[in-house]
């Protein structure tokens, strides 16, 4: 018995051990990656959900297991909305700036997946959980140590090579959940029967998504799409053994992912941009961490960092009062432009990725990372 | 490093929701990313697909399809599909599951079977009349109709569009 435990034991610890290699940065880039989210946040995804407070009782069929279904009857009403929106900027503004970081990315994560609970409970579960998912690991990651306004204290919790790997079996394991059932049914010899074809003319015809490249795609031979269903479920089976492989084979899956997702944009108008923000997390930005600390250093930089993300706010809680989208700030809320930023932020996080599999560094050396912090052992 | 009790509890988490989908019952929040397994099968150069569309009836007493961006707005534009799976929000009364005996189930399922109240259904139909007037239709009827498209694979184009059923829902 106690031979199988330690064999256990063992194993688990080889698992993480090679996932952490392949996963880990530290506390420098995590708090370039804080930021990097923060702006994301505040500036490009800017939804406001006061209009669920609009939607009538008949509507409410919330997951039947979640904890909306067991504490609340209906949707929510205007003012809690209001509220949850408000603590919501204001929590972003906290990470982005780096005020009492664990706490606000803690804060968001609650009312971001408490909010969408409440959306959800229209009958249809968007999966865009792997962005609250990663939030909550990057509150463990000490990624409000530095550059910050208020840093937090350091603490037993934090570790990034620890938050890292956690993100990247979520990252595994949520993959692998789309795959498994697309393997068993897209998988096989059939030319004439396709999985990727019903998700284009659903989005098409029924939708009516207006990807960019539908056009070339409605003229493309049937055996194309099934290349694409063969292609889509090796990309989603394979995150968990691209980490497991190497660090190099782990940011070559992340980068053929962030252009599966470009692509998936550009013939089905299906912009999972979230992802692309869990994706950069595993780029090492310490070369850049001495220019931003820098950068913070300067009054002008400080003013203009303050008043931009102070505009922000503003914009967002105008918003928020109105109930009216305002889109990416700073860019007009029309379709185009905002298709066009989208695909420049795509190529960017894409090309970031391609650049990081050259620049993999060697492989971390165990007494540099906090592996041994007591966290959750 | 994480103790295999960590790991244990882990793979607890992430396996029970995906446990649940796999039986249509997907919980949320949960890890776990979209699936959609069906296919179309092609047969003679063409696929068949079933699509539900909204019509509302236009100033001119036509019926004209809803833009399900603008009828939507600000909720988002998918949703309409998953409104027209639900009976527009006329939910109809279902069964109990295990014929009631358990009452932490009906309390589950308490939102699922449907039944709503006269003042439930009275702000459905205010709701979607909403809806329609700043759509720029008439806000007396709404119609969902599912059609069964016929499409080449040939240039992607839909070559016939058959008829297969029609709701009427009555605002009013």
């Amino acid at each position: 018995m106690k031979s199988t435990t330690t064999w256990i034991n063992s194993i688990n610890n080889r698992f993480w051990r090679t996932i952490v290699n392949s996963t880990a940065t530290g506390v420098e880039s995590v708090a370039v990656f804080r930021i990097i989210m923060g702006i994301y946040l505040l500036f490009v995804t800017t939804p406001t959900y006061t209009w669920i407070a609009d939607l009538p009782k008949a509507l409410y069929t919330p997951p039947i297991i979640s904890f909306v279904n067991l504490l609340a009857s209906d949707f929510p009403g205007r003012n809690f909305l209001v509220t949850v929106d408000f603590l919501m900027v204001a929590s972003i503004v906290g990470i982005v700036l780096g005020i009492y970081s664990r706490f606000a990315t803690l804060a968001f994560v609650i009312l971001k997946v408490s909010v969408l609970s409440f959306q959800y409970s229209f009958g249809k579960i968007d999966h865009d959980i792997m962005l609250p998912a990663t939030l909550a690991c990057m509150a463990f990651s000490g990624w409000g140590q530095t550059l910050a306004l208020v840093p937090d204290k350091r603490s037993k919790w934090d570790s990034p090579s620890k938050s890292l790997s956690v993100i990247a079996v979520l990252i595994g394991f949520g993959y692998f959940s789309a795959g498994i059932e697309k393997a068993i049914h897209w998988l096989n010899f059939d030319l004439n029967s396709n999985g990727t074809a019903r998700w284009f003319y659903l989005g098409l015809y029924n939708l009516q998504r207006q990807p960019i490249l539908a056009p070339a795609l409605k003229n493309a031979p049937f055996w194309f799409f099934k290349i694409m269903d063969v292609v889509g479920v090796i990309f989603e089976l394979t995150p968990i053994i691209a980490v497991l492989i190497s660090r190099k084979a782990w940011r070559i899956w992340l980068f053929f992912a962030a252009a599966f997702h470009l692509v998936n944009y550009l013939l089905f108008n299906i912009n999972f941009i979230g992802n692309g923000l869990v994706y950069i997390a595993f780029i090492n930005y310490k070369p850049v961490y001495r220019y931003v600390a820098n950068l913070t250093k300067s009054y002008i930089a400080k003013a203009l960092i303050l008043a931009a993300v102070g505009y922000a706010a503003v914009i967002r809680g105008i918003s928020i009062l109105t109930s009216q989208n305002v889109g990416i700030i700073f860019i007009p809320d029309n379709g185009n432009a905002n298709l066009y930023c989208m695909l420049i932020i795509w190529a960017l996080i894409c090309a970031a990725l391609f650049i990081t599999i050259f620049k993999t560094g060697k492989q971390p050396v165990h007494d540099d990372l906090e592996v041994v912090s007591p966290q959750l052992t | 490093m994480y103790s295999t009790r960590f790991t244990f509890l882990l793979l607890l988490c992430l396996i029970i929701p995906f446990s649940l989908r796999l039986m249509k019952y997907e919980p949320y929040p949960a890890v776990l990313l979209p699936s959609g397994p069906q296919t179309v099968k092609k047969t003679q150069g063409s696929i068949r697909m079933e699509f539900k569309q909204v019509f509302g009836l236009n100033p001119n007493n036509n019926w004209k399809r809803i833009e399900p961006k603008e009828f939507m707005h600000p909720a988002p534009a998918a949703y309409l599909t998953n409104l027209t799976l639900k009976n527009m929000g006329f939910k109809e009364l279902k069964p109990h599951l295990f014929n009631g005996r358990y009452a932490l189930v009906n309390h589950f399922f308490r939102f699922h079977r449907g039944g709503a109240t006269n003042s439930n259904t009275e702000d459905l139909r205010d709701w979607l009349k909403g809806r329609l007037a700043k759509s720029g239709y008439q806000t007396s009827k709404i119609r969902v109709s599912t059609y069964v498209n016929t499409i080449s694979t040939a240039n992607g184009e839909i070559t016939k569009k058959e008829l297969k059923e029609e709701k009427y829902y009555d605002l009013d």
